[in-house]
């Protein structure tokens, strides 16, 4: 008897294509990025230049370079901490191919910063931070708008291309100059679209 | 003529599954629960009827002391949701060539 009612649910075309409808709004809310990992970056990342940025600005003294070491270290492990947490959280009941397309964009990029400091190393037997510093701006701003359009979010697309942009102004000025450039770079394309779409989160 | 929709796919509950299976790589029973609108008991009789017809595999492991049951759909059950769709599609394409 039990089967038999839970066989009778069949239903007409109207209904399947309400059903069909219904699904694809669970699949596409569930898609939309909350922008805490934006926020979260964008403010890690701000903090760390534009304290390296008022560094050295300032004579450098053993304390001071200790407490700046401490202070990025903490940052990031604060960083990757919340990032992995969040992610395994969130990837709990359901894996989706978008979220699996977003981690090989992000950790490859991370693999190639490595990569670029490797290959600097070699060619030029010392690591030019004026140099590094944009090329990985340049990474970053490939992964941004990456992301932008798998999540269809115009907003982090531009912020990408802003993101380009400066790593190109940056490449003209000093380091000290750079990380003041990088630090806004974050700000525009990082916090500023993460609080807008945590601020639309609900819609 | 209409294609015949096939009966596996045409029942409120399986579909809604595996409209929610193809958006997603793999999705536990708790996350179906969720967001399909019936009971525990009814979701795990519609997912074996689903698995019988080969539409979606089933793992079931353990997490810590709590049942795991991970959902994934198949090739078969994707090819068989296409037809389902352009069958529908077919449907209403000539209920708007009869209405005009």
């Amino acid at each position: 008897m039990e089967t038999e009612r839970r066989d009778l649910d069949s239903f007409d075309e109207n209904q399947s294509l309400k059903v069909i409808k219904e699904m694809i709004q669970v699949s596409q809310k569930r898609l939309k990025n909350n922008g805490i990992l934006f926020i979260l970056w964008g403010w890690v990342s701000f903090l760390i230049y534009l304290f390296e940025f008022f560094v050295k600005s300032i004579p450098h003294t053993y304390q001071v370079t200790m407490f700046k070491a401490y202070i990025t270290i903490a940052l990031m492990i604060f960083g990757i901490a919340f990032t992995l947490i969040y992610l395994i959280r969130k990837s709990r009941k359901a894996t989706t191919y978008i979220g699996i397309a977003l981690r090989y964009i992000w950790v490859s990029m991370c693999i190639c910063m490595v990569l670029i400091n490797l290959i600097q190393f070699n060619v030029l037997h010392k690591i030019t931070f004026e140099l590094q510093l944009p090329i990985y701006m340049v990474l970053v701003s490939f992964a941004l708008v990456a992301t932008g359009a798998i999540l269809r979010y115009k907003m982090i697309i531009a912020g990408g291309i802003i993101f380009g942009l400066m790593a190109y102004f940056a490449s003209f000025f000093s380091l000290q100059q750079q990380l003041l450039i990088e630090s806004i770079a974050w700000v525009i394309a990082f916090i500023i679209p993460g609080h807008v779409l945590y601020t639309k989160r609900k819609d | 003529m209409f294609t015949d929709l096939d009966s596996i796919l045409h029942s409120q509950v399986r579909l809604a599954i595996m409209s929610l299976l193809l958006s997603v790589k793999t999705a536990e029973f708790s996350f179906l629960l969720e967001n399909i609108n019936t009971t525990k008991g009814n979701l795990s009789f519609q997912l074996t009827k689903l698995k019988e017809a080969d539409y979606i595999e089933i793992k079931k492991s353990f997490k810590g002391n709590y049942p795991l049951t991970i959902c994934e759909v198949t090739q078969k059950g994707i090819d068989a949701y296409e037809v389902y769709v352009i069958a529908i599609n077919e449907y209403f394409k000539e209920f708007r060539n009869n209405k005009k």
